[in-house]
């Protein structure tokens, strides 16, 4: 598939590829992305390498398998050890999980920021400061509100149901130019309105020069005297096999592969935190759903994703919101079996899911584990189950509000339940931690700032901490969980590292790219 | 199944090969069932493969393995365009639809937007204009 200037994919290439540069960026998700596109406009000469595929608009349908194989990291088909597992996501196309995610956009809250700043001593990052950078992220990805002949049922149920019991909800804000209401925002943006990287900060990037190299992995970034030098990797046939070598000489690099492969990538590479935080302090915002069925149809499947977020429950860590599932992922998700799964998706189209979006604590942690390659370990504490049952418990509650004659819970052999009472009963019992069926796309922490090497990988821009030239750009540096949607917080961080970044070496670090190919 | 073959290639190799040991296992252990009387699974009626499902999934582990081919198997049976249609699910004229009613509505804004990624400092478009 032809795609724009300055992209190169595994097709177009026949040897090893050897380049140099001012800064090689590893990753197109909303960190990588967004640093190309500011180093690019400050005249860096800039290198992205993308593990994924060059996907474009034109190219998205409504085929949850096929996106699933060929956007995603593994099929979509991440799982935690430990117990319970927690199923995970992670785009890997060009643009990253922006192409994929539901495009909520929300500044990461002040008391977060605030923790941040006073817990681990993360310089300029209060309110004030980060406003430029969430206003300019706002405005480059149209974050706003949705126009309203695009809201779905089961949104507009939910949020009658909040209002009816007194609950704040508010209109989810989305990076989005007029989203026509497609629900297709996890297989990729049909109409191009979610404006993921894909679609803005990517092309950006390369209408100033950047290039990017598209179905390549990094395997390792080089360092000299300690100091980060390039990286150097492989393109990757469509059939999976290693293609050819890249090698990218740069004086600086930044590492953007998200919460799971950037601490990897450095791990495999050598790099030591002298903090002993790097692969720690992972934090998911772990997700639950409801399944409810109504009485007429509902056709959830109509109208955008998350319309709204009831955001009664924000102190005690908990967003609610309906999520809709295309049959695929609905259907591999639902605790039923056989007979039983045939006649509860029968009524897909009477059908509503919705579930909580819980902040916890960062106790996972990712490894490179010789033989089974990068795996994540995550244990759900007593605390983060609480609330989750929780959540399960509201969502429970104002779907009934709302109409609902029965629910699904998301606890192994939960009986199906048909009333508040019966509801209140069920769960009036301690819900066994194991027995919840949780899934993330949310990733963070594994990588986090701080301004004391004692305690964090990077500092408070993302250099990390004694490798000099070595940047980290993505989610891995949250110090914790922002709570709400994560994808605003990162493009902002990498608006202001990258100035800083710029600030710093300025563009001199190498204005032009050249390349050999053998 | 050929799209069950394509998503079992899209895993990660560890996950692929477990899965696939997992499936001969699960196939091939339904002999040692009493009510299968020595059939393999894919042999079983409904009734008796549903029975032997429901005994794996009172064993911790193995539950936890039998989820989650069943969750690949189903994925891949919902994908069906047939299956689709069958519970009420059709969402390529609906995209077509909407997509048409975007461009109709909003069609300058849009290409202003498009037009504002490239360019000086973009300030995109904004949805929501006087909303924010």
């Amino acid at each position: 598939m032809r795609g724009p200037t300055g992209l190169t994919t595994a097709a177009d290439v026949t040897g090893d590829v050897s380049v140099e540069c001012g800064a090689v960026i590893v990753g197109s998700g909303a960190g990588g992305a967004t640093m190309a596109a500011e180093l690019a406009e400050a005249g860096v000469g800039v290198i992205v390498i993308e593990e994924g595929g060059y996907h474009p608009t034109e190219s998205f349908t409504a085929e949850s398998v096929r996106a699933l194989r060929t956007l995603y990291r593994d099929g979509g088909g991440g799982m935690t050890v430990g117990r319970p597992s927690v199923l995970f996501a992670e785009g890997r196309c060009v643009g990253g999980s922006t192409v994929v995610n539901g495009g909520m956009s929300w500044r990461t809250p002040g008391p977060v920021l605030e923790r941040w700043a006073t817990g681990e001593g993360v310089l300029a990052i209060g309110e004030q400061d980060m406003e430029p950078y969430f206003a300019r992220a706002e405005a480059r990805h149209s974050v706003g509100r949705q126009d309203p002949e695009t809201i779905g049922r089961d949104s507009q149920l939910l949020k009658a149901a909040a209002e009816a019991r007194g609950w704040t909800v508010v209109p989810n804000r989305r990076n989005q130019l007029h989203c026509a209401g497609t629900n297709n925002c996890t297989n990729g943006c049909p109409t191009g309105a979610k404006r993921s990287m894909l679609v803005t900060s990517v092309p950006r990037a390369l209408a100033l020069g950047a290039q990017l190299f598209a179905d390549c992995r990094v395997d390792r970034v080089t360092r000299t005297a300690g100091k980060a030098t390039g990286v150097t990797g492989h393109f990757v046939r469509p059939d999976g096999i290693k293609g050819p070598k890249l090698t990218v000489r740069a004086p600086v690099v930044i590492v953007a592969g998200g919460a799971i492969q950037t601490p990897a990538l450095l791990a495999r590479s050598g790099v030591r935190s002298a903090s002993g935080q790097l692969g720690r302090n992972l934090s998911l915002h772990p997700n639950a759903h409801v399944t409810a069925f109504f009485d007429s149809d509902v056709t959830s499947w109509q109208g955008v994703h998350q319309a709204f977020q009831v955001r009664e429950f924000v102190s005690e860590g908990l967003i609610l919101t309906a999520t809709n599932l295309p049959p695929p992922m609905l259907a591999g998700m639902m605790p039923a079996y056989g007979r039983e799964l045939g006649e509860l998706m029968a009524d897909y189209n009477r059908l509503v899911t919705a579930g909580p979006l819980v902040t916890d604590s960062g106790t996972g942690r990712v490894r490179n584990v010789p033989g089974l390659g990068t795996q994540v370990f995550y244990r759900l504490t007593d605390a983060t189950a609480a609330r989750l049952v929780r959540g399960v418990e509201l969502t429970a509650e104002a779907l009934f509000t709302a109409g609902a004659r029965r629910m699904l819970l998301p606890f192994d052999e939960a009986p199906e339940v048909r009333s508040p009472g019966q509801l209140r009963e069920l769960l009036a019992r301690p819900v066994p931690r194991r027995s919840i069926q949780m899934y993330s796309i949310h990733l963070m922490g594994t990588a986090r700032m701080s301004e004391d090497p004692r305690r964090g990988v990077t500092d408070s821009f993302g250099a990390v901490h004694g490798v000099p030239g070595l940047v980290v750009a993505d989610a891995s540096l949250f110090p914790g969980p922002t709570g709400v949607n994560p994808m605003e917080t990162v493009i902002a961080l990498a608006m202001r590292n990258a100035r800083h970044l710029i600030e710093r070496v300025g563009p001199s670090g190498g204005t032009g790219t050249g390349s050999d190919q053998a | 199944m050929a799209e069950f073959e394509q998503m079992l290639g899209a895993l990660a190799p560890a996950a692929r090969k477990g899965l696939t040991a997992a499936l001969v296992a699960l196939d091939q252990g339904a002999r040692l069932y009493p009510r299968s009387r020595g059939r393999r699974f894919t042999r079983l009626d409904d009734q008796d493969a549903e029975a032997y499902i429901r005994a794996l999934l009172r064993r911790g582990l193995v539950a936890e393995l039998v989820q989650r081919i069943k969750g690949l198997v189903v994925m891949c049976y919902y994908e069906l365009p047939a299956v689709q249609r069958e519970i009420g699910y059709n969402p390529a004229p609906y995209i077509a639809a909407v997509s048409r009613r975007r461009l109709e509505s909003y069609g300058p804004q849009i290409r202003a937007g498009e037009a504002a990624v490239t360019a000086p400092d973009a300030d995109a478009g904004h949805a929501d204009a006087g909303q924010r």
